[in-house]
């Protein structure tokens, strides 16, 4: 792996982790719904800037 | 709805895609990377909708509706973990497929693992392994259309002819032109899922702002569908093998081969991403709104038939296309991939000999075979979508460290690789079947620790291959320079 794919292999690895244990630690009475749904609206910006870089025209 | 309507619907959708399948032939000679890949070239948009049409079954409008119905947000929780779980794997995993592909002019998934780890039993035992999990999940898909037609139809249309109608459609839908025909009629029919169920959650919406608003009656009347009342361990055992669907299942790993650039690579990354999120939420919000409106179902599979006979049959009978479609794109490909893989992995292995027409010849001959043996699967109307469904999840999860270990060990062994999914299947094989839930958990959690332990201690205690270090640096060095 490359340095930044690194990088988001940790941060997937940690958000996962969030995505279970926040919503059974602190919203499973409420805001479970909310809470999947803006982590998710997260990782698909993050998504979005991580691969901005593959329009460009390619260097080789 | 009567069964002249359904069958009128049918017959529209059924024109359109077969025109599109079609007319997506190329002249002159068809290889096998033209027929099972479409020479590599496939624009950004329809890979995006090919994947999000292949990835997204019948299961989401029927299952995941079923599953908020009766569980609540848990399923949003479930769905959308498998949403993050792709969109990570994908940008991590697409550009090595990709480059792998085009570099070492691979077809099928198998063909990676065969050639990345100098052996061809590698790609041939992973073959089997994805036909016997493959199969029966790819009959659910007939099963479910079968279920929906009588059902909607009031029995006017039986399940057999449901069934023999998604197959038909299904086939015409992928022979004429292989990928190129099932991508293009999947991009049709992504955009018909999304489509119908923006009319559906759109038409519920307007009648709940006329009696007070959704949100207030839902925590009014089913406020507990707001709650997570999953355990942790129901929650994972669901969830875990879906997550690593991206890199485990061969209908959609083979569609990390087709893009024409990397422009095209992140618009299917990004364009099957934001096409999730939107369906998802529509679906477990359909779950909710079912729960209102149609409280008390011993089943809740049938929420959404029961929704469709709520609502006017203009929408109902766009939706009910929707999800037909949604079946049948799931199916087509699954019946590609593996027609594919049969032809590459297992009788180009045992026939080396053998020419690439002849090759091509005796994947389609097996297309119709896959095609009849799972239509006739579905006759049997077994009583066990669930079980074939988790076993299918399961068994293909099993596959994941030989794929983490072609990519990023250099100590893995093609022995390592055989062992892992071979005890690793035949754990969750037989979890599966005994309905065993050992300390709790579920049989894909086993299958997956008997496979990474295998796949370990077998690797370190046998010969590494020759060219690992060359396959895992030079995808290493054009992901540096590439992305």
């Amino acid at each position: 792996m490359i340095k930044k794919e690194k990088l988001l292999a940790i941060f997937a690895v940690v958000l996962a982790l969030c995505y279970v244990v926040v919503p059974y630690c602190f919203f499973r009475e409420k805001g479970s719904f909310l809470f999947w749904v803006l982590t998710t609206l997260l990782v698909l910006v993050t998504g979005t800037i991580y691969t901005r870089d593959w329009n460009r025209e390619e260097r080789i | 709805m009567s069964a002249s309507i359904l069958m009128f619907s049918i017959g529209i959708w059924f024109v359109a895609g077969s025109y599109i399948s079609y007319t997506s032939r190329m002249s002159g000679k068809v290889d096998l990377a033209e027929y099972f890949l479409g020479s590599r070239r496939i624009d950004g948009f329809i890979s995006a909708m090919t994947y999000s049409a292949t990835t997204y079954s019948a299961f989401m409008m029927v299952g995941l509706v079923g599953l908020t119905y009766r569980y609540g947000v848990a399923a949003l929780g479930f769905e959308l973990m498998y949403l993050v779980g792709t969109v990570f794997l994908l940008i991590l995993f697409a550009p090595r497929y990709w480059i792998a592909g085009k570099k070492y002019n691979l077809i099928s998934p198998s063909e990676l693992l065969s050639f990345r780890y100098e052996n061809k039993a590698v790609g041939a035992v992973n073959t089997m392994l994805c036909l016997v999990m493959l199969v029966p999940y790819a009959s659910v898909q007939l099963m479910g259309a079968g279920y929906l037609v009588e059902t909607l139809s009031d029995g006017a249309l039986s399940y057999t002819t449901g069934t023999i109608i998604a197959a038909i459609v299904t086939f015409v839908f992928c022979w004429w032109a292989g990928l190129r025909s099932v991508a293009r009629t999947d991009a049709l029919q992504a955009i018909i899922m999304l489509v119908a169920s923006i009319a559906l959650i759109g038409y519920l919406t307007s009648k709940f702002s006329d009696a007070g608003g959704f949100r207030q009656m839902l925590v009014a009347n089913k406020g507990e569908l707001l709650r997570i009342n999953w355990s942790p361990s129901f929650f994972i055992g669901l969830t875990l093998p879906w997550t690593f669907f991206a890199v485990t299942n061969p209908q959609v790993v083979q569609r990390l081969f087709i893009p024409k650039d990397r422009s095209s690579i992140r618009k299917m990354i990004l364009g099957f991403s934001y096409f999730g999120f939107v369906y998802t939420v529509i679906c477990c919000l359909l779950g909710l709104m079912a729960a209102l409106l149609i409280p008390g179902l011993s089943l809740p599979d049938n929420a959404m038939p029961m929704l469709l006979k709520r609502v006017p049959v203009s929408v109902s009978v766009i939706v009910f296309v929707s999800i037909l479609a949604a079946a049948v794109s799931t199916m087509n490909s699954i019946v590609l991939t593996l027609s594919n893989m049969f032809g590459r992995d297992l009788l180009k292995a045992l026939l080396p000999s053998i020419s690439e027409e002849s090759e091509l010849r005796a994947s389609k001959m097996i297309m119709i075979v896959i095609m009849i043996a799972c239509l006739l699967f579905a006759q049997l109307r077994l009583d066990l979508i669930v079980v074939l469904s988790s076993l299918a999840s399961g068994g293909l999860l099993v596959q994941l460290p030989a794929v983490l270990g072609a990519f990023f060990w250099k100590r893995a062994t093609a022995k390592g690789a055989m062992a892992s999914i071979l005890l690793g299947g035949l754990t969750v094989g037989y979890m599966s079947v005994t309905n065993l839930k050992f300390l709790g958990q579920w049989p894909a959690v086993w299958g997956l620790l008997v496979a990474a332990f295998s796949f370990i201690l077998v690797s370190l205690h046998t010969k590494v291959p020759d060219t690992a270090n060359q396959f895992i640096d030079e995808l290493k060095d054009e992901i540096s320079v590439r992305f």
